[in-house]
């Protein structure tokens, strides 16, 4: 198991560093120069140079790509374009708040989805398995930011229960999870309906398995078949599904943020990219993408862990 | 004597016997399929809706018409109107020239370099195949709306370029694809009588292995639209697509979320459109895969 970890580890190194060449790559493809931005148009040009010098922007590209990446590795993220903040302190500040709401959101998922799918196995062909696919139809094709419009006019506008908008870091007060609730079930709704119908499939391939027939024929409770010999089984390619998914449901957080006014760091992205903060756009990047990463190494890890026969296979 | 072949066998026509090819039976299966039928409908619905909007739209979409700022839906106004006075039908329905328009840019472009990536890969495998994979694998590590937005924050906002991002979006989706269903051809015994015959690789590669994968491009290709225009929305949503005063789906959503409480109707209707063309895109998909792939449909239990 070890050298299964460690090979998987190693792996996942070319995969960050071709992703920190992609974010660089990028941040200097931009128009604009960035001495510019942070001086002002009315800089001399003795101040460019001078700024260009301190910068490194003067040195050769492979040069200026090892010295962000080794800024980045120490924690130095840069300084914001537009409120000379660190750019470190910036993200920390709101990825409490995109954390919360992932962190729900994917407990939502989990705790709708394998009920259902389950649900909708045991039950197939009947009338209750067409009424989740059909639900489930509808919540793979709905688009997030509408979904959370009609909930705001349901949930909030409507009945009031809970506010139309905004962010309360949880404990507070009393109410901040009234804050979370829209948010957390819209950013779910499409994994949920994705993973219900995977789940489903998974469970009719596994129920009609031989292991299954046996089980039942020696005379085990229905309960013990579908949980421990069915279910334990069936989860195994669902936990690959889950996180992709997980990646999917952290890129629809970007627009249920700004949906929700949710402070979260899709938002600080987007106001990024519109007020051209490229330090900020280029840090959450990356660090966006060192998450997809780890969600994907710890997806494989999970999965050699429930199916030995991965990491004996896949030397 | 011994029997002669019959002539069809000789000539190479042993499918026409059995009535059509995989195509026409693929096609004949999505037909008769009610999801693969309303899937279509919707598709056409949208094209058709997209060029003939001047014909259809009752108001020019970009024109303010004082007096009538947020007016409920009426006989006048069908979908009512927004902050400006303007027809909320007319400028779903000129919107919907916008989505088509970026899809269809998207998947045209970003699916021709996909699937030309995808056969070169697979086709030639090694050193190749293994460096254009981990890129793909690194694209496809992301979401596809933040790689979306990662693009438009380099190249900046607009139709167009929304568009440009998610062709390059589609790009390893589509290689992913055809590389894998090319795999699975390079085993087949035509490659190999292809090879045996002399055809350069060229040949062998877009008249004998591509033709052969068109099944799995189809259904990404279905998936990718509706993707497509989701993206676009949700870019005009956050603002980093079409700009204003075109009417983009996503960017009359964004507008209307600031008035939900005076004005239902304008948050509402354009998402109708949207959910509706992606459900039909989605059963469309649905329908492709089993037609193409008739194994799926024993699986489904």
């Amino acid at each position: 198991m070890l050298s299964y970890i460690i090979r998987r580890l190693i792996q996942a190194i070319p995969v960050l560093f071709v992703s920190a060449i992609i974010v660089f790559a990028l941040m200097r493809l931009t128009p604009g120069d960035p001495v510019r931005a942070i001086l002002g148009a009315d800089a001399t040009e003795e101040q460019c140079l001078a700024l260009q010098h301190e910068m490194g922007l003067d040195q050769p590209l492979p040069i200026q790509f090892f010295d962000w990446l080794w800024d980045f590795v120490r924690g130095d993220l840069g300084v914001s374009y537009i409120n000379k903040l660190p750019v470190r302190d910036l993200i920390a500040q709101r990825a409490v708040a995109t954390i919360q709401l992932a962190i729900a959101g994917l407990l939502l998922t989990i705790l709708l989805a394998l009920p259902l799918g389950i649900l909708s196995a045991l039950t197939a062909g009947k009338r209750l398995d067409t009424i989740i696919s059909a639900v489930t139809s509808f919540g793979i094709s709905i688009p997030h930011f509408w979904l959370g419009i009609l909930a705001i006019l349901l949930f909030a506008v409507t009945l009031g229960w809970v506010p139309p908008g905004g962010y309360a870091p949880l404990g507070s007060s009393p109410d901040a999870f009234k804050f979370l609730i829209l948010p957390a079930l819209t950013v779910c709704i499409n994994t949920t309906a994705v993973l219900t119908r995977f789940v489903r499939v998974s469970m009719l391939d596994v129920l009609h398995e031989h292991y299954v027939r046996t089980a039942h024929a020696k005379g085990l409770r229905e309960r013990t078949v579908i949980v421990k010999h069915a279910l334990l089984n069936a989860l195994i390619p669902v936990l690959t599904v889950l996180g992709m998914q997980l990646g999917r449901m952290f890129g629809g957080s970007v627009i249920v943020e700004s949906v929700y006014a949710w402070p979260g760091m899709g938002r600080l992205l987007v106001n990024a990219i519109n007020t051209r903060d490229y330090p900020i756009v280029q840090a959450v990047l990356m660090i966006m993408a060192i998450f997809f990463t780890l969600v994907n190494l710890i997806v494989d890890l999970l999965y050699g862990v429930v199916d030995p026969r991965v990491r004996l296979a896949r030397r | 004597m011994a029997t002669a072949l019959p002539l069809s066998v000789v000539r190479g026509k042993t499918r026409a016997r059995s009535g059509a090819g995989p195509m026409k039976t693929a096609a004949r299966r999505v037909l008769t399929h009610p999801a693969g039928v309303f899937g279509l409908t919707v598709l056409v619905g949208f094209i058709l809706m997209a060029i003939c909007a001047p014909l259809i739209a009752p108001y020019d979409p970009i024109k303010q018409i004082v007096g009538h700022e947020l007016r409920a839906p009426s006989a006048e106004h069908w979908l009512g109107t927004d902050e400006y006075g303007r027809d909320l039908f007319s400028r779903i329905v000129y919107g919907c020239r916008i989505s088509m328009l970026v899809s269809l840019i998207a998947v045209s472009t970003g699916g021709f370099l996909g699937i030309v990536l995808g056969l070169f890969s697979g086709y030639r495998g090694g050193l190749v195949d293994a460096v254009l994979m981990r890129v793909v694998d690194v694209m496809l590590s992301y979401p596809a709306i933040i790689l979306g937005i990662a693009i438009v924050a380099v190249i900046g906002a607009g139709m167009f370029n929304v568009a440009y991002a998610l062709a390059i979006v589609n790009v390893p989706h589509f290689a992913r694809v055809v590389r894998a269903s090319v795999l699975t051809q390079m085993g087949q015994e035509y490659v190999s009588s292809a090879i045996a015959a002399g055809c350069c690789d060229r040949r062998i590669m877009f008249l004998h292995v591509l033709p052969n994968c068109f099944g799995p491009i189809l259904v990404q290709a279905s998936t990718a639209i509706g993707v497509a225009v989701i993206a676009e929305a949700s870019l005009s949503f956050l603002g980093l697509g079409t700009q204003p005063p075109n009417p983009s789906w996503g960017s009359i959503l964004g507008d209307g979320r600031a008035f939900l409480r005076r004005a239902w109707w304008y948050g509402v209707s354009p998402g109708i459109f949207l959910a509706t063309f992606q459900l039909g895109l989605n059963f469309l998909a649905n329908a492709l895969r089993d037609a193409f792939d008739p194994r799926l449909i024993r699986s489904r239990g």
